[in-house]
């Protein structure tokens, strides 16, 4: 029996897509954003480039660490003005 | 029972187009996003993930690496610009 990868792979980049549009809390949309990427690199392991599959799953770490340390400093920056809690 | 990898490219070229469909209506109209730009950084990942899969389907891995590697550089820098603007108290929201 011949399982298909690739369909797997296509629910769970749109289920990522449209939940990390549609969310409104932050770490939501991070946690949204990881099944993306998890989409992204099973089709690239499908294609079977394993190369470009490592690579890509660096970039895509990389790129929500970034975001997060970018949303905790402005909500300390918003915090220490006293706009917030 | 039909066999997919005959038509994987296909399968990955029109996921990429709903993906860069969805992601730039999500950037636009998105909730949230009017008040919050991190949230429209957040939602501009979806759209990049769309264009690396158009990439992928004409088989331009090094073109689709690039991409992938050029993204945090940008992010980088677009939160710096959102974190000066709100250190001096700008118009950001």
């Amino acid at each position: 029996m011949n399982i298909e990868f690739i369909y797997a792979a296509a629910i769970l980049m749109i289920v990522g897509a449209l939940g990390g549009v549609l969310q409104t809390r932050p770490i939501d949309k991070f946690l949204m954003l990881a099944v993306l990427g998890d989409g992204l690199i099973s089709i690239v392991a499908t294609f079977g480039y394993l190369d470009v599959a490592m690579a890509s799953s660096f970039m895509t770490f990389v790129g929500i660490i970034i975001m997060m340390i970018g949303l905790v400093r402005v909500l300390e920056i918003r915090k220490m003005r006293g706009e917030i809690g | 029972m039909i066999s997919a990898t005959g038509t994987l490219p296909l399968i990955s070229f029109y996921l990429g187009l709903t993906l860069v469909l969805i992601g730039s209506l999500g950037v636009v109209f998105g909730p949230k996003t009017s008040k919050e730009p991190i949230v429209r950084i957040i939602n501009l990942t979806v759209p990049s993930t769309g264009v690396a899969l158009i990439f992928l389907s004409y088989n331009y891995t090094l073109a689709m690496l690039t991409f992938l590697s050029v993204n945090p550089i940008l992010y980088i820098i677009m939160i710096r610009a959102i974190i000066r603007l709100e250190e001096m108290g700008g118009p950001i929201s």
